[in-house]
């Protein structure tokens, strides 16, 4: 099923485009910042999932009846 | 600087660097200097259509113009069937247009062909865009550039990008001087960093991608851009033949990521490549915030070919009118209409796609061409082809790992 979601905003900026088209065919995106932000988000998402795993695990820790 | 109020606040398009911001109304604030002032130009035009395009904008950020459909290389692959007796446009019609572009608030224009270095007023039409406040942008095949014109060039446009597919002496390509084509970016990277190259993806030329990246990056350009091969033209009779095959498209996205990183080069990837890019379930916030596209055309791009018609974009196959009623066009949900009610029209599976509001039902010129309607899905993408996703996206690897520790 097709997802409606939040667009998410960073800042007031909604999205942006680098560089200039000069092909006069079509639209050209720069792939470059999808594989910047891919390999940002597979750095930064193990981390942030290990947090949240980390905590996860002291809850359950502390949790009555844990030991 | 220069800025555009829109419905949703405005665009900041900015010189140095070389960036298009689509800002909130609350940042756009700063920028209106009357608050009153036309959030849309065409608000009045916008209201009341048939078309219920959330995206739509106040007109195009870039309109491609083909000055000339005169071309003596004789392509097999070209678009526009040029040859050296195609039609010109008239130089003063083509500043009168640029005059309306810079009406609408126009950025860039797109110049080409044909060959547009053989144009002679090509230099006094990119003058006088500039003088206007559009960003006059050029591809080339390279034929007959010399050192005093390329110096000239690269003055006045801000990118100038040279057709090449196939790296000279490596095999077939749909063009012959491959040499020319080398030469004139060695000439033309003299003069400025602002130079690329164009290389159009079949099912020949895509053995020689790693080989282009790797040439761009040893002359030191800017950028290279993929295309696909759409049937337009000539290209028509060989489209079935040539372009690129399912397991390639599939192959794609992940050759050019890591191209890019190997040789440190911007690659740039078509409108309508974009469901070799979306088969991969790249996270929508991150193409979305970069404007990795699909099919635009109508909205984000118009085209106007040397006849003076004026198209949602160069391939699309339907003529809208003279590209002196543009403004009654631009910002209209009513104009453009197959591309404006896309969403309303596609079937599956792009109806239910996740990526349906960027890409769009892949691209129309394909679509149409292979299926004879102007609303199918493209049938090229993997995803309509039912290929199975070969990646788990990063989110449910995420979630499902993150799941573990319950
Ligand atoms: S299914 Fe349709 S909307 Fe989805 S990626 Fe393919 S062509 Fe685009
Ligand atoms: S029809 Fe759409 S996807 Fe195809 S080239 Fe034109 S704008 Fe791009």
């Amino acid at each position: 099923m097709r997802q409606k979601k939040e667009k998410t905003r960073f800042s007031h900026i909604l999205s942006l485009k680098t560089g200039l088209n000069p092909n006069s065919s079509s639209l050209g995106a720069n792939t470059t910042w999808l594989l910047v932000w891919s390999s940002a988000l597979a750095i930064f998402g193990p981390v942030l999932s290990l947090a949240i795993r980390g905590i996860a695990a002291v809850r359950k820790k502390d949790k009555p009846g844990n030991t | 600087m220069d800025f555009r109020p829109e419905h949703f606040g405005g665009l900041l398009h900015l010189a140095h660097p070389r960036l298009l911001l689509w800002l909130d109304e609350n940042l756009a604030s700063v920028f209106k200097q009357d608050p009153g002032q036309d959030v849309c130009r065409h608000t009045e035009l916008t209201e009341g259509g048939p078309s219920q395009r959330e995206s739509l904008l106040g007109a195009p950020i870039e309109v491609h113009m083909n000055l000339s459909e005169r071309c003596w290389t004789g392509c097999s692959h070209c678009y526009v069937d040029a040859t050296p007796s195609g039609p010109v446009m008239n130089p003063a019609r083509a500043c009168r247009l640029l005059d309306l572009m810079a009406d609408a608030r126009v950025f860039h224009v797109a110049l080409g062909g044909g060959e547009p270095l053989d144009y002679p007023a090509l230099l006094e039409v990119a003058h006088h865009a500039r003088k206007r406040g559009i960003v006059p942008n050029l591809t080339t095949s390279g034929t007959g550039l010399n050192e005093k014109t390329a110096f000239r060039l690269t003055r006045v446009f801000g990118q100038i990008n040279v057709s090449l597919d196939v790296p000279p002496g490596q095999g077939d390509s749909f063009r012959s001087d491959l040499h020319v084509a080398e030469q004139s970016l060695v000439m033309l990277r003299k003069y400025s960093k602002n130079v690329g190259i164009n290389m159009v993806l079949s099912r020949k030329t895509f053995r020689q991608l790693n080989k282009i990246i790797a040439l761009a990056s040893k002359l030191g350009l800017g950028e290279v851009e993929l295309l696909r091969l759409k049937p337009g033209g000539r290209a028509s009779s060989i489209y079935e033949k040539e372009r690129i095959t399912a397991s390639q498209g599939i192959e794609l996205l992940p050759r050019v990521l890591s191209l890019a990183i190997k040789y440190r080069t911007a690659i740039r990837m078509d409108c309508s490549l974009a469901p070799f890019i979306y088969y991969h379930r790249p996270n929508l916030d991150v193409l979305s915030f970069f404007n990795i596209r699909g099919c635009e055309a109508g909205n984000m791009l118009a085209g106007v070919d040397a006849s003076g018609n004026l198209k949602a974009c160069s391939f699309s196959p339907w003529i809208e009118g003279p590209a002196e009623h543009m403004l009654d066009f631009f910002g209209n949900k009513g104009a453009f209409t197959i591309f404006n009610e896309l969403e309303q029209t596609l079937g599956e599976p792009c109806a239910s796609c996740d990526y349906l509001e960027l890409c769009r039902g892949g691209c129309r010129a394909v679509a149409y061409f292979l299926t004879g309607q102007a609303s199918s899905p493209d049938p090229e993408c993997p995803v309509v082809l039912g290929l199975p996703s070969p990646y788990v996206s990063l989110k449910t690897a995420m979630i499902s790992w993150i799941g573990r520790s319950e």
